[in-house]
C-alpha cells in the first residue's frame, strides 16, 4: 500500500519535473476551510460550508512559475513571472485564474518592478462572482477585500526613495470606490556601533549593526466617500518582531451599526497587525490583526485574524482564523488548516538537499 | 554596478589563490595560506563610484563563509540601494528589497543567465580560485618598509574584450587587501573603495549570512 502510494507521489513529481524546462521543488497543498454565516451559500449544510482543496504550487514552467488547484468551490491556476537583477532590482508579476463551479469568473494580475530608489505596483482585477465564492475566508483578510459580485478593480502605487530614510508614496484604487493617496514614510534605524577591527582608518565612519526601525508614515486619501488624514507607526526588531498601527481620520461613510444604512460624516479607520517569527519554534511564523474601517464601502468593515505557519515534518503546517462583520452587519468567522509539502529538488535556503529523506524515496 | 559586484569579488578572490605573473602569484599564494584557516571572512568595502558620470557614494558590507558557499552582500550607500540585501548560496540567490520589502529569490541555474551581475557567477563569490582563474594579475609595484610592504596589483579579465582592469592593493601585514581600485580603458578611475573591518574567524554562521527580514514578502522566480 505504501508503496503504490509512494509510486503515485513519485509519479506526481515526475510529471511536475516534466512541466518544467528545469525541475525545481514541487509543492503539494492541501487545505480545508471551514466558516460560518448565513450569507454563504448554502448555508447550514456543513459541505457547502467546508471548502478542501488540494493543488500543486511552485511548478517551475514556462519561464516562470505555475499553481494550480481544485476544490468544491473552484478550479484555479496562476502563473507567476520575475527577473531579479541584484543588487538593483527586480520585476515580478503574478495572474491568477479560478472559475468557480456554477461558473462565476475571477481573474487578477499584478506586477512590481523596482529599480534603485523607484518601485512601480500595478494590479488590475476582473471579476462575475463574488471573492468569498472562491475562498470563503477571503472577506477577513488584512488587506480589504473588494466584496462585490461582479466588477473591475485596478489599482497602482509609486515609491520613491528620496534618500535612505525618506520614502514618497503615491497611488491610487480605482473600482468600486476611487481614489488616490500619497505620504510619506520616515524610518529611524535604532543601532548599535560595531568595535573596530585592528588597522582601520580610523576617519572612516565606524560600522554599525541595526537593532530595529521604527517607520512613521503621514499621507491622505481623497476621492469617492472618502477625505481624510493618515498616520501610522511600525516598531521592527531585527529578530523579525514586527508591530504596525495605522490611522485614517476624516468624512466618508460611518458606520452603520448593522444596518447596512451608513450615512456620510466624520468617520475613522484603524488597522493593527503584530507578526512574530519562530514563536513556535524555528521557522514558524505568527500574525495577529484587526482592521477597522467603516468608510470603506466595498470591503467588509471589520476583519480581525491569526495566522500561524510552522515547520511540521517535511512540510509546512498553516492555521489561519478569521472573522469580521460584513457592510450588511452579518458577523462571521473561519478557519483554514493547511499544508504544504515539498516534493523533490528542494531549494529551499537554509536546509540543505533533502534528498536522501525525501518522503518519496522512502521505501518499506 | 556590474563593477561594483566584480569589486567585491576581487576582494575575495585576493583571499585565496589565482592564476597569473610570477610575482604576483606568490603574493597570491601569501594570501591564499594566510587565509586557508579562514573559516569566514567579513569586511567592509567604501569608497565612491562613477555611474553615468556622476561620482556615487558606494558602501557595503560582504561576508562569506566559503566552505559552505555562502556570501552576503549587504548595502549602506548609495541611499538607492541602502539596506538591500543579496545572499547567494549552493542553491539560490536571495534579494531583499528594502523599497518594496520583498526578497526574491532566484535558482543558481536561473540567476547565473540572467543579467544581474552581467554574465558573473555570483555563486562563485566564493570560489575565488575558479573566479580568478578568469583575470591575468600582474605585479604593479610595492610600497613600505619590509614586514609592512604593500602590494598593488592589477587584474585584467581574460579573453571577454574587456579592457577595464580592476587593482588591488594587499597588505604584507595579515595578507589582506586593504584597497580596491577599477579603471576604465582610458585610464580613469571609475571606482576607488577602502577595505576596512576586515576580519577572519568571527563565528559567522551560514544562518546568519542568510538572515532576511522575516516580515517581508517573498517572490520565488
Amino acid at each position: 500500500m505504501k508503496q503504490i502510494r509512494a509510486g503515485k507521489i513519485k509519479a506526481v513529481a515526475l510529471g511536475a519535473a516534466l512541466l518544467g524546462s528545469t525541475a525545481g521543488a514541487v509543492d503539494l497543498d492541501f487545505g480545508v476551510a471551514y466558516r460560518t454565516g448565513t450569507d454563504v451559500v448554502g448555508a447550514g449544510n456543513v459541505w457547502q460550508q467546508t471548502t478542501p482543496r488540494v493543488g500543486v504550487s511552485n511548478v517551475s514552467a514556462l519561464g516562470g512559475t505555475l499553481s494550480a488547484g481544485i476544490s468544491n468551490r473552484a478550479v484555479d491556476a496562476g502563473y507567476a513571472l520575475g527577473l531579479s537583477l541584484p543588487p538593483l532590482g527586480a520585476v515580478s508579476s503574478r495572474t491568477d485564474l479560478a472559475v468557480t463551479w456554477q461558473g462565476g469568473l475571477r481573474l487578477s494580475s499584478r506586477a512590481t518592478g523596482t529599480a534603485g530608489p523607484v518601485a512601480l505596483t500595478a494590479g488590475a482585477s476582473v471579476f462575475t462572482t463574488s471573492a468569498t465564492a472562491v475562498d470563503p475566508l477571503a472577506a477577513w483578510t488584512f488587506a480589504p477585500t473588494d466584496l462585490r459580485d461582479r466588477g473591475l478593480t485596478g489599482d497602482i502605487a509609486a515609491r520613491y526613495r528620496v534618500n535612505r530614510n525618506l520614502v514618497a508614496v503615491l497611488g491610487g484604487e480605482f473600482g468600486a470606490q476611487n481614489q488616490g493617496f500619497l505620504g510619506v514614510e520616515s524610518r529611524r534605524d535604532l543601532t548599535r556601533v560595531l568595535a573596530p577591527s585592528e588597522g582601520d582608518d580610523p576617519t572612516l565612519e565606524p560600522a554599525t549593526e541595526r537593532t530595529g526601525t521604527l517607520t512613521f508614515r503621514a499621507g491622505a486619501r481623497a476621492g469617492q466617500d472618502i477625505l481624510g488624514v493618515t498616520g501610522g507607526l511600525t516598531y521592527a526588531t531585527e529578530a523579525g518582531l514586527s508591530l504596525g498601527l495605522d490611522a485614517l481620520v476624516g468624512r466618508g461613510q460611518t458606520d452603520s451599526g448593522g444596518t447596512g444604512l451608513g450615512s456620510t460624516g466624520l468617520t475613522y479607520g484603524l488597522t493593527a497587525s503584530v507578526t512574530a517569527p519562530d514563536l513556535l519554534g524555528e521557522g514558524s511564523s505568527i500574525r495577529v490583526y484587526s482592521a477597522y474601517e467603516p468608510w470603506r464601502t466595498a470591503s467588509a468593515p471589520l476583519r480581525v485574524g491569526a495566522e500561524a505557519s510552522l515547520p511540521l515534518g517535511p512540510g509546512e503546517l498553516s492555521l489561519d482564523v478569521r472573522g469580521g462583520r460584513t457592510l450588511g452587519g452579518t458577523a462571521g468567522f473561519g478557519a483554514r488548516v493547511g499544508y504544504r509539502l515539498p516534493l523533490g529538488g528542494s531549494e529551499s535556503s537554509g536546509t540543505d538537499s533533502n534528498g536522501s529523506d525525501s518522503p518519496q524515496d522512502s521505501t518499506p | 554596478m556590474k563593477n561594483l559586484l566584480t569589486f567585491s569579488v576581487l576582494a575575495l578572490a585576493a583571499l585565496a589563490s589565482g592564476a597569473g605573473a610570477q610575482t604576483a602569484q606568490d603574493i597570491l599564494n601569501r594570501v591564499d595560506s594566510a587565509q586557508k584557516s579562514a573559516k569566514d571572512v567579513s569586511f567592509r568595502l567604501s569608497g565612491t563610484a562613477s555611474l553615468e558620470s556622476s561620482a556615487q557614494k558606494i558602501d557595503l558590507t560582504v561576508k562569506s563563509i566559503p566552505a559552505q558557499s555562502v556570501a552576503r552582500l549587504q548595502f549602506l550607500a548609495p541611499d538607492a540601494l541602502a539596506d538591500n540585501v543579496v545572499v547567494a548560496d549552493k542553491n539560490e540567490v536571495r534579494q531583499y528589497l528594502f523599497l518594496t520589502n520583498q526578497i526574491t529569490v532566484t535558482p543558481v541555474k536561473k540567476a547565473a543567465n540572467s543579467a544581474g551581475f552581467g554574465g558573473l557567477d555570483f555563486t562563485q563569490l566564493s570560489n575565488a580560485a575558479t573566479l580568478l582563474s578568469q583575470y591575468s594579475v600582474k605585479l604593479l609595484g610595492t610600497t613600505g618598509a619590509a614586514g609592512n610592504r604593500l602590494f598593488q596589483l592589477e587584474a585584467t579579465p581574460k579573453g571577454t574584450g574587456s579592457t577595464d582592469k580592476a587593482r588591488v592593493w594587499i597588505t604584507e601585514a595579515g595578507w589582506r587587501p586593504t584597497r580596491l581600485q577599477l579603471v576604465s580603458s582610458a585610464n580613469k578611475v571609475l571606482a576607488d573603495l577602502n577595505v576596512s573591518s576586515y576580519k577572519v574567524n568571527a563565528g559567522l554562521t551560514a544562518a546568519g549570512l542568510r538572515t532576511l527580514p522575516k516580515d517581508a514578502e517573498i517572490i520565488r522566480q
